[in-house]
């Protein structure tokens, strides 16, 4: 039986959504990291590292709201093959701009006054996630995390 | 409603029942979309970015073709964000005031911006454009609703992006 209030449960349900897209995120970089070296191994490093203390700040605030946090699968699905390092750095790229969706879409989940901070915890994360990706690609997209609106 | 309605129900007393009447006593005209007023606000502020650019294009005297290709590329990237902005407003019907053509709308064009005379300088400028306009969105972001916020956000996303790559691989 829960106890928590509307507020408090829709933003668990985006923290949740959010977490498992970094949890994710989290394992395809574990993989990719493989098939990198040199500038794009350190660099697949220091991403690695900032989206686990992002997954670690999510399941903290899960656990602040008395909502225990979803754990990471076991192995996820990758989206590419990951047998070089072009295709591993295809790899990052198309998770950073799927968790920038994910980020995005929480930002319109959370328009609510009592989301405030949070919501401007998720702006961050999209752009994360967006200057990562364009790192990646070499290049910037107009709209990061809005696939309706790409190409 | 009309007079005995309402005595009837003050008679019948009850502060909450008073309270639902006073509205429909005094009809007010329906509420701009607060939202549209934040798009043109952005907008305005975008289409200074978009200036930026071309001002750069225009007074950095040896700006190769390659830096100018891509000086226009992020550019146009600003272009779309004001489209995106400006774009039809779902459910407003345009009032007579405002129905204005779209070349006769009333841009405030931004007065032309001091440039740094070196490429170098130029682009270390516009880089501090972009991330004083994705921190200004980022609050903006907060005052907007659902549909907005996430566009907004996405348009802040992209600057932050553009500060990044202005800095990291200079034009």
């Amino acid at each position: 039986m829960s106890q928590l209030g509307p507020a408090v449960r829709r933003q668990s349900e985006v923290l949740q959504r959010v977490l498992a897209g970094e949890h994710a995120v989290v394992y395809g970089y574990g993989v990719a990291g493989a098939r990198l070296s040199g500038a794009d191994r350190v660099r697949a490093e220091r991403e690695w590292t900032a989206h686990r203390a992002r997954r670690d700040r999510l399941e903290a605030q899960l656990t602040g709201r008395g909502v225990p946090p979803t754990p990471p699968a076991a192995s996820y699905a990758l989206p590419t093959r990951v047998a070089t390092a072009e295709q591993a750095r295809t790899l990052v790229t198309l998770l950073e701009e799927r968790l920038a969706a994910v980020w995005a879409d929480a930002v319109a989940e959370l328009a609510d006054p009592a989301d405030r901070e949070l919501r401007r915890e998720a702006a961050g994360g999209l752009a994360d996630a967006a200057v990562a990706a364009s790192r990646w690609r070499g290049g910037s997209v107009p709209f990061p995390g809005l696939p309706e609106r790409s190409g | 409603m009309d007079g005995p309605t309402r005595r009837a129900v003050l008679a019948t007393g009850g502060a909450l029942a008073l309270a639902a009447c006073l509205p429909a006593d005094n009809p007010q005209p329906p509420r701009p979309d607060p939202d549209l007023r934040l798009r043109r606000v952005v907008a305005t502020e975008v289409r200074v970015l978009v200036a930026a650019y071309a001002a750069v294009a225009a007074a950095v005297p040896d700006a190769g073709s390659a830096r100018l290709a891509r000086l226009r590329s992020l550019a146009a990237e600003h272009e779309a964000h004001v489209v995106a902005l400006e774009g039809p407003p779902p459910t407003a019907s345009p009032s007579p005031s405002t129905s204005t053509s779209p070349s006769a709308s009333p841009s405030p064009s931004p007065a032309p911006p001091q440039v740094p005379s070196t490429p170098a300088a130029a682009v270390t400028w516009l880089a501090g454009l972009e991330r004083a306009a994705a921190d200004r969105r980022t609050g903006q972001v907060l005052k907007a609703g659902a549909d907005l916020g996430r566009l907004l956000a996405s348009i802040a996303a992209c600057e932050s992006t553009h500060a990044d790559l202005l800095v990291r691989e200079p034009v």
